[in-house]
């Protein structure tokens, strides 16, 4: 599947579940470094989904310089954490080096910085209460 | 790409651990500091490792003797300068933001410039005004994380002249580019993409051809990558050599044919508050000597030594029946490390406890082991820069003759007769590296070096003929001000 399927997907499965999930999530991210490439994010439900990498939904969006915006949509309540990179070079990949330290932005929601190691999921989750109709989150790109 | 290849990519955050110690919260560092600021007014030689923070230019510096109208380049010095912000001092020497300094002689004149490494954490912190990255157990308040070890890269341990720029150089983390005559800072230096951010260590070795080999421990995985690059410093090759070693890897050696990687009898106690704290002295473990072939990093041979600790190396070289021998300056545990937190809270550095002596380590063909170890201290060992990888007969270091603060004296030793030849500067001195700058006849040419007169309150850089210490300085440069101590420097010829 290329990335335009891919989010023509994303949009797709939106649609289609609409009326049984109602909450969005809004993600900032406000310190992104280039116009290049494009920023591929993933939002799961809970820690065990997070931990197992399963995520609920994901999408991909052009990357700008500065504050960016997009939402992930359809969501039922409960805990939530985001976790993105920007894929400056378009290889669809995070890039490492040699000793798997990433060499390209990358991020988590409520603005989650790892200290010596990767954040906490703890540290990222962002709820979505019931009936809410949206929730906000800030990530901080760390490049 | 497919889902699964997206999932997999992002995937990777999950897992990646940056390889940095953890932190713990400590004591109130303000005492620290208060402790030092009492301790220098009773011991004005602590003026070298006061907090340093003015970046100037001297043009003509007052001159003693003369300098040689053919003796002409640029002297750069590395060394932690910003040791406090917002009256917080940092706990350990090593901790210190960088600050190149560049005596320039040309004509027989001296002038100085030295600036700041504009690494991204004293960029942070000094638009903040206070220190932001808590790695040693400061107790600071809303700091910013360690995401990466360049996050917090201070380039504070050596320079050196490559191609058309300096580079200020680290242990742990990428090295960063400078302008050579103004000292600005370019920025870091990707080798490639997949060394982004890798660690470059301060201790590079240059073959007589210009090649530039060095080392990088990710303490993580053990695994140490091995730069080859050429003399302008453009990528040639690089590889990784696994070994199961976790803590400080400060040098490494390179002969004709094999680079050394010396690990010394190290281990991590992962409690300990900030780097040097928790490195610790296993005398139970060997010194290992990973031999490594140049042309394929392929490992050839481990051998041990007894457990001993070692920061530099001089040279090692090769016989002909593959006989490998290698001096250092070897220290009976890690005590020194931990003396230089002592020292930043003004404790009096008395070295004749943790005395570093020459060593020549002797490996023979069937694997057999030899060292033997040279009277007096010694450290910052340098050899005329022609013979790295090569048989070199003299080494050239620092050293203390009646327990000085820092170091009061230079020397060369042949390590064939064991024959000294040194100079005393005397105890008004704090005597840094001194490096070699060759005659093209090789074997023979200058001696270069600064030391701290804490009476005066000057720093001096004095010019010895290499081959004739003894009889002093032909000349020396002096500084109407002081500057703070540091590590290493190296020499570029114009
Ligand atoms: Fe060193």
């Amino acid at each position: 599947m290329n990335i335009k399927n891919l989010i023509n997907t994303t949009i797709a499965l939106g649609l289609i579940s609409l009326n049984t999930y109602a909450a969005n999530l809004n993600v900032t991210i406000d310190n992104v470094n280039s116009n290049d490439g494009k920023i591929l994010a993933q939002v799961f439900k809970g820690e065990d989904k997070y931990k197992t990498g399963k995520p609920e939904s994901s999408i991909i969006v052009p990357a700008k310089k500065g504050e960016n915006n997009f939402l992930f949509q359809n969501l039922s309540a409960g805990e939530y954490a985001v976790r993105l990179f920007h894929d400056i070079n378009d290889n669809n990949d995070l890039d490492t080096n040699v000793f798997g330290m990433p060499t390209e932005g990358y991020g988590f929601s409520n603005q989650a910085v790892g200290n010596f190691g990767p954040p906490k999921y703890k540290d990222m989750v962002v709820v979505i209460s019931k009936g809410a109709e949206s929730a906000d989150t800030k990530v901080k790109m760390i490049y | 790409m497919n889902r699964r290849e997206f999932i997999q990519s992002l995937a990777v955050l999950g897992i990646t651990a940056s390889h940095l110690p953890t932190a713990l919260l400590a004591n109130n560092n303000k005492t620290w500091k208060q402790k030092y600021d009492a301790a220098i007014k009773s011991d004005p030689r602590l003026i070298g490792h006061q907090n340093y923070t003015q970046e100037r230019q001297a043009e003509s510096l007052v001159i003693e003797g003369e300098f040689p109208k053919d003796f002409s380049g640029t002297f750069y010095r590395n060394g932690p300068a910003l040791l406090e912000r917002d009256g917080v001092r940092q706990k350990h020497l090593f901790d210190g933001d960088g600050m190149i300094h560049a005596f320039k002689f040309e004509n027989g004149k001296v002038s100085f410039i030295n600036k700041f490494v504009q690494t991204h954490k004293y960029k942070k912190e000094q638009k903040a005004e206070r220190f932001l990255y808590d790695f040693s157990g400061l107790g600071l308040k809303n700091t910013e994380s360690v995401s990466s070890a360049d996050s917090i890269n201070m380039a504070n341990t050596n320079v050196l002249p490559v191609g058309n720029e300096i580079w200020a150089l680290w242990e742990a983390g990428s090295a960063y580019g400078m302008h050579p005559e103004t000292l600005e800072t370019k920025g870091t230096i990707t080798l490639n993409a997949q060394l982004k951010g890798a660690p470059f260590s301060a201790h590079p070795k240059i073959d007589a051809d210009g090649t530039i080999w060095n080392f990088g421990l990710d303490y993580a995985s053990g695994q140490v990558i091995i730069y080859k690059l050429n003399s302008k410093g453009g990528m040639q090759k690089f590889g990784i050599v696994k070994t199961d070693y976790h803590a400080m890897l400060h040098d490494f050696l390179i002969t004709d044919k094999h680079i050394l990687l010396v690990l010394p009898s190290l281990k991590v106690n992962p409690k300990g508050k900030g780097f040097a704290a928790q490195q610790q002295f296993d005398e139970n473990r060997s010194m290992r000597v990973l031999v490594v072939d140049k042309s394929d990093f392929s490992l050839k041979a481990t051998h041990e030594f007894p457990a001993c600790f070692l920061f530099h190396f001089g040279n090692a070289w090769e016989e002909k029946d593959g006989t490998i021998r290698f001096d250092g300056c070897r220290y009976p545990n890690l005590e020194v490390l931990h003396r230089m937190e002592n020292i930043m809270q003004g404790d009096t550095y008395l070295m004749k406890d943790t005395i570093s002596q020459t060593v020549i380590f002797t490996i023979y063909p069937d694997g057999k082991t030899k060292q033997e170890a040279f009277a007096g201290s010694a450290e910052f060992p340098r050899i005329y820069p022609s013979l790295t990888g090569k048989r070199n007969e003299k080494v050239f270091t620092i050293g203390d003759t009646k327990d000085a603060q820092w170091a009061d004296s230079i020397r060369s030793m042949s390590i064939e007769s064991g024959k000294i030849d040194q100079y005393v500067y005397g105890e008004d001195y704090l005597v840094e590296e001194h490096v070699l700058v060759e005659k093209p006849e090789q074997k023979s040419g200058y001696l270069i070096g600064t030391a701290l007169n804490w009476k005066k309150q000057q720093t001096c850089v004095s010019l010895f003929d290499a081959e004739n210490i003894k009889s002093g300085p032909l000349a020396r440069a002096w500084l109407p001000f002081h500057i703070p101590l540091g590590f290493h420097g190296n020499f570029k010829v114009v």
